[in-house]
C-alpha cells in the first residue's frame, strides 16, 4: 500500500454504536442525570441505589461479555449482583455500602470510585477518598483489584482499605495480605495490621531482582531479544525463588519458551506455575493451553 | 460547521448540544485513539472531553476556533487517562490490539494498527503535531493555536515527528520512508 499512512486515517470513524454511546453519555453527563434513568428506565438495584442517597452515573461504556445485539436466551446467565462495568459510584454525606457479587465495599463520605470490571474479575478505580473492601476467598479464575493513580492493589480473600488523598495512596490491611504495585516498579506485600503509603515522586526501594524482571518484560513487550529476556527471567527464578516477581517471571518465561519452540521446557514451566499459583486468570489460560496440547513434550 | 451552533450551545439549547456532540464525536474519539488510548478508553475520554466542553463553553471564542479548543481539552483528558493507565504498560498484555475504526478492508485495519503502533513509539508532543497536520489537515497556524506553541515550533516538531515516524515504520515493515512522496518538503 502506497501513500502516507497517516493521511489514510483522515476522517476515520468508529462504528455508529460507539458514536451513539459517546453522544448519549455526554448528554447525560451534561444534564447531570444518569443517562440510563432518562433513556433506559430503572433496574431494581438501580432504584435502591438512588434511594440510598447517592448518585450513580453510567458512563455509557459497557464492557459486557455478550456480543452486541445478543438476546438473552433461556439459559442466559444472570447479571452479576452490583453495579455494572462503567458505573461511577459517589458517596454523598453518608458512607455507602455496595455489594459486588460475593464481595462488598464501603465508600467513605465523599469518596468517588468507578467500577471498571465486574463478575469473576472485579476491577475498581478509586478516584477520590477512601474505600474499605471485604473480599471473600477467591475461586479459580477470579480476581479483585483496586487501582489509583499511584498503585494497583491485588487481593486474595482479605479485608483492607485504600485511601487516596491528592498525590498519595495509603493501603491498610486488616486481614489477609495484599500485593501493591506502584509506577516506579516497587512491588510490596502489605501484611495484616500494616499500613503503607505510596506517593507520587517518593523515593522507592526496588525489590531484589526487580531490574532484571522489568528489563525482561520490556523486551517481551517489544518482541525483541527473546533469548536475553529468557536468560533474565531464568536468572531471577534461580536467584530469587519465592520473590515478589516470581509469578510474572514464571508465566512469561513459559510463554517465551513456547514461542522459541522449546515446548518441553514450556510444559515443565507451566506445571511449575500451576503448582505455585493455581488460582487466577493466568492459571486458567495455562490450563486451557495445556489441555489443548499446546505444550508438547 | 452549522452556523450559529456554538451560540445555541452557549444559550443552553439541548438540541444544539446533541448536534454538536454528534458532529464531533468521531473526531474527538479519533484524536484520543491516535494520541495513545485503547478504543474503550478513547470512548470514555471522548465523553469526558464533551463534559468538560459543556462546563467551559463560554471560553470558546468562535466557531472557527472550536476544533482547536476541543483538541486542547482532548489532549489534557488523554494525558490524564494515560497516567491513570500506567499499570497496563508495566505488565505486558497478551491480548491483540483491537481496531478502533471501521474499515473497508482488512488491509486498512492492519494499516491502522501499524500506524497507531508507530505513533505510540514517538514522543507525545511530536505525535500531536503529526495527528493535527497529517491526519486532520490543520494548518501550521491552527496547530499552533491548538497546542499553545509558536508556529515555528510546530514546524520543527513536525520535522522531527516525520523522521521518527518514518524510522519506526521502516523498522516494522522494511518499507523505505522515501516511498511517501507527500512527505517531501514543507506543507
Amino acid at each position: 500500500m502506497t501513500g502516507n499512512p497517516l493521511g489514510r486515517l483522515a476522517g476515520a470513524r468508529p462504528g455508529r454504536d460507539v458514536e451513539r454511546r459517546i453522544v448519549e453519555g455526554s448528554l447525560g453527563r451534561r444534564s447531570g442525570a444518569p443517562p440510563w434513568l432518562v433513556r433506559f428506565g430503572l433496574a431494581g438495584a438501580g432504584a435502591a441505589v438512588v434511594a440510598a442517597g447517592f448518585v450513580v452515573w453510567q458512563t455509557g461504556v459497557l464492557r459486557v461479555d455478550d456480543p452486541p445485539g445478543a438476546q438473552p436466551g433461556p439459559g442466559a446467565r444472570a447479571p452479576p449482583a452490583g453495579p455494572s462495568p462503567g458505573t461511577l459510584l459517589v458517596a454523598g454525606s453518608e458512607a455507602l455500602e455496595v455489594p459486588l457479587g460475593r464481595h462488598a465495599i464501603e465508600l467513605a463520605t465523599g469518596a468517588q470510585l468507578r467500577v471498571e470490571t465486574a463478575g469473576a474479575s472485579t476491577g475498581l478505580a478509586l478516584e477520590h477518598g477512601a474505600v474499605a473492601c471485604r473480599v471473600q476467598k477467591l475461586q479459580a479464575g477470579e480476581s479483585f483489584r483496586v487501582r489509583t493513580e499511584q498503585v494497583l492493589v491485588e487481593v486474595v480473600g482479605t479485608r483492607f482499605s485504600v485511601t487516596r488523598d491528592r498525590g498519595c495512596t495509603e493501603v491498610d490491611v486488616q486481614e489477609g495480605r495484599v500485593r501493591v504495585t506502584a509506577p516506579g516498579g516497587v512491588v510490596a506485600d502489605v501484611e495484616p495490621g500494616q499500613a503503607r503509603s505510596f506517593c507520587d515522586g517518593a523515593d522507592a526501594q526496588a525489590s531484589p531482582g526487580e531490574a532484571e524482571v522489568r528489563e525482561a518484560l520490556r523486551l517481551v513487550a517489544a518482541g525483541a531479544e527473546p533469548e536475553r529476556a529468557a536468560r533474565l527471567l531464568d536468572g531471577y527464578l534461580s536467584e530469587h525463588a519465592g520473590g515478589v516477581f516470581e509469578e510474572e517471571a514464571l508465566f512469561h518465561l513459559c510463554l517465551l519458551e513456547d514461542r522459541r519452540g522449546r515446548r518441553g521446557r514450556a510444559s515443565v514451566l507451566a506445571e511449575r506455575f500451576l503448582s505455585r499459583f493455581p488460582a487466577g486468570g493466568r492459571a486458567e489460560r495455562l490450563r486451557q493451553w495445556r489441555d489443548e496440547g499446546r505444550f508438547g513434550r | 460547521m452549522e452556523t450559529g451552533l456554538l451560540a445555541a450551545c452557549k444559550a443552553g439549547d439541548e438540541a444544539a448540544w446533541e448536534r454538536l456532540f454528534a458532529s464531533r464525536a468521531g473526531q474527538v474519539y479519533r484524536w484520543a485513539v491516535l494520541l495513545g488510548l485503547r478504543p474503550a478508553d478513547a470512548e470514555d475520554a471522548a465523553q469526558e472531553v464533551f463534559a468538560t466542553a459543556a462546563r467551559r463553553i463560554a471560553s470558546c471564542r468562535s466557531e472557527q476556533a472550536l476544533g482547536s479548543w476541543l483538541f486542547q481539552i482532548t489532549r489534557r483528558v488523554v494525558a490524564n487517562a494515560r497516567r491513570a493507565a500506567w499499570w497496563r504498560r508495566l505488565v505486558p498484555m497478551e491480548e491483540p490490539p483491537e481496531p478502533a475504526f471501521e474499515h473497508a478492508s482488512p488491509d486498512r485495519a492492519e494499516d491502522e494498527q501499524l500506524t497507531r503502533a508507530c505513533l505510540s513509539r514517538i514522543p507525545p508532543a511530536q505525535a500531536e503535531v503529526l495527528v493535527l497536520l497529517e491526519v486532520e489537515g490543520f494548518t501550521r497556524e491552527e496547530a499552533a493555536e491548538a497546542l499553545g506553541i509558536p508556529p515555528g515550533t510546530v514546524a520543527s516538531r513536525l520535522r522531527l515527528a516525520r523522521e521518527a515516524f518514518r524510522t519506526e515504520w521502516e523498522r516494522r515493515t522494511g518499507v523505505p520512508g522515501e516511498a511517501w512522496l507527500t512527505w517531501e518538503g514543507e506543507p
